[in-house]
């Protein structure tokens, strides 16, 4: 059976090119397997629709609409004001307020492709008019976007967890501190570029103008402290903080900013209904996928032949580390994530790696794959949104995985970075 | 197309209500909990359900809007005839796993029809109900896609009539 599963999976993975919607073949790879073995079928719908009878994943279509309220709320134009005038009187002063920016909406939105469409449209636009080039905005845009899923609330952190049965708070607390390193190093790689390539400076405002966008942008501020502040304190479920963020953003949305009315909830409403179910298919077939390839003792063997191989963390981290960085350039993260989490995390456990340290090296491997061509989601859309075509995009954003992949070695190479704050805050 | 239009509507609507529901239960359990002091029963599972159900109608409206994750690098480049090679085979394999979907999912309905839900008053066969149904709605927006490739395949449309 790991032989039918090994060709099933490989002709899935080539027929993706073909162009078909992913969840349709990964079901279709799964009804084959099903078929060939003669498991019955019934299966199908059972596995399919209990991968959504799972109140921790819940907190996933909860955070799309928080997303989607708070690009809608006029938020963003707030934030990058605000980042402006922090980090805008350096050289290249913009591209540092994309970064900073995208790590304040970061705070409240969980997804790279949100922050790049959302926030990214905002700061593409203003940048391209203050006179940098498509091609610098987009890059940024696309490379900062990246700390969103890292920094909490993260969709992929939340897929992750319930696919790997691990605490989702943990997780999100997991990500702090490498997105802040991420920003760090992104900002002193833009610094290099801006002195190389002469990018446009301003001065400093003055720190009434700071005053004032800050206060333009308080309560956009106060989104994560709501959020967090009741997650770690233990009062709520990830799921559950959810809900009263959504009802914080809506309330923003409707009272304070004054930017949508109450007529327009029913289309966000419908929106984030169609941006989760595009997620859910995914998660739902790979659910199926994904038992069938534990049928299949895909896992088991696996597990047994990398024992001969190594049975140091370290050296396994590595492995895993090229694995997903390839498999990140070629499939779209949210599949390949569910499809690899049944193969690589057991060994992963055996060895003693850290479950969180192992799912936060996991999804940052993802998220770059998402700015790397050929396959790129984040690429893609800021490539869309900067109007530039996407073979230029790809060698604009190039120089900036350098910092985000050191950063992801420092997560691998030392797991307290990732450890520490769910050690000290939750005491597993 | 009145009646799709009509379709369309009920599904956006239904969609919509069953996120609010499952937003509902989820703020009102915390509020149940928390602020009056008499955690509901019924809240987390109402909630489970309610997600199986708006999946099932978010993948819906993602068929139709065409905003189902697929991978296109091939394809950007290809002419108006390979594009309609792509989109016929993408229509087929949809429609193939809508078939797969209303096949087993209308026995599974069946099938669960008496087995009752812990702590609701209806059958696990009503959670199940959503699988057929948009099984079909998704099969039909696959069958238009079908009819809209092979549309594409014919050359120079021929005068109208």
């Amino acid at each position: 059976m790991i032989e039918l599963m090994l060709w099933i999976l490989a002709a899935w993975f080539l027929a993706l090119f073909a162009g078909p919607t992913i969840y349709a073949a990964m079901g279709l790879a799964g009804f084959a397997f099903l078929v060939i073995s003669g498991i019955p079928g019934i299966v199908i719908p059972q596995k399919i629709a209990m991968a959504a009878n799972s109140f921790p994943l819940l907190a996933a279509p909860l955070f799309i609409l928080m997303g989607n309220l708070m690009n809608s709320s006029g938020i963003s134009v707030r934030i990058f004001e605000f980042a402006k005038s922090i980090v805008g009187w350096m050289r290249g002063g913009l591209c540092q307020a994309n970064i900073v920016g995208s790590v304040i909406f970061a705070g409240m939105s969980g997804s790279a492709v949100a922050d790049a469409a959302g926030l990214g449209t905002v700061e593409i636009e203003m940048m391209k008019k203050e006179g940098y080039d498509a091609e610098t905005a987009g890059a940024i845009t696309a490379a900062s976007a990246t700390i969103g899923p890292i920094i909490p609330p993260s969709l992929p952190m939340i897929v992750y967890g319930v696919a790997a049965e691990t605490s989702i708070g943990a997780l999100f607390l997991a990500g702090v501190i490498p997105g802040l390193l991420m920003a760090v190093a992104l900002m002193m790689m833009v610094r290099y570029l801006a002195i190389r390539q002469n990018m446009p400076r301003h001065p400093f405002e003055g720190m009434g103008a700071l005053w004032r966008s800050f206060k333009g942008a308080f309560w956009a501020l106060m989104a994560p402290v709501v959020l967090f502040g009741g997650l770690f304190s233990g009062i709520f479920t990830p799921t559950e903080a959810a809900a009263v963020a959504v009802v914080y953003a809506l309330a923003l949305g409707l009272f304070v900013y004054r930017e949508f009315r109450f007529a327009d909830v029913p289309r966000i409403i419908v929106d984030t209904v169609e941006t989760s179910g595009v997620v859910m298919a995914l998660v739902m077939t790979a659910s199926l996928l994904g038992y069938c390839i534990s049928v299949s003792r895909l896992p088991q063997e696996f597990g047994g032949t990398l024992t001969h191989l190594t049975t140091n963390p370290i050296v396994y981290l590595l492995i895993v580390n090229v694995l997903l960085l390839v498999v990140g350039c070629f499939m779209e993260a949210l599949a390949a994530m569910l499809v690899l989490i049944p193969i690589l995390v057991p060994p992963a456990i055996a060895m003693g790696i850290d479950p969180v340290q192992f799912g936060l090296v996991f999804v940052l491997n993802l998220m770059l794959g998402t700015i790397t061509p050929p396959v790129g989601v984040v690429l893609y859309v800021t490539a869309k949104v900067a109007g530039v075509p996407i073979e230029r995009m790809s060698r604009a954003v190039a120089p900036y995985l350098i910092p985000l992949f050191a950063v992801l070695m420092l997560c691998t190479f030392w797991p307290p970075l990732t450890t520490f704050l769910p050690k000290l805050l939750l005491g597993r | 197309m009145v009646a799709t239009r009509w379709v369309d509507r009920a599904v956006d609507a239904l969609a919509a209500a069953a996120f609010v529901g499952m937003f509902g239960c989820v703020f009102g359990q915390v509020i149940f909990r928390y602020f009056l002091g008499s955690p509901l029963v019924w809240s987390d599972e109402l909630a489970r359900y309610l997600f199986v159900w708006a999946s099932f109608l978010g993948w819906i409206i993602a068929a139709r809007r065409r905003s189902h994750l697929s991978i296109d690098m091939a394809t950007t480049r290809m002419g108006p005839r390979g594009k309609a090679v792509i989109r016929l085979i993408g229509a087929l394999a949809a429609l193939a796993f809508a078939a797969i979907l209303v096949f087993y999912g209308w026995r599974i309905m069946q099938r669960n029809l008496d087995v009752e839900t812990t702590t609701l008053f209806f059958s696990m066969g009503v959670v199940y109900a959503i699988v057929p149904f948009a099984a079909i709605a998704v099969g039909l927006y696959a069958l238009a896609d079908l009819r809209a490739a092979f549309r594409a395949f014919a050359p120079a449309p021929e005068a109208p009539a």
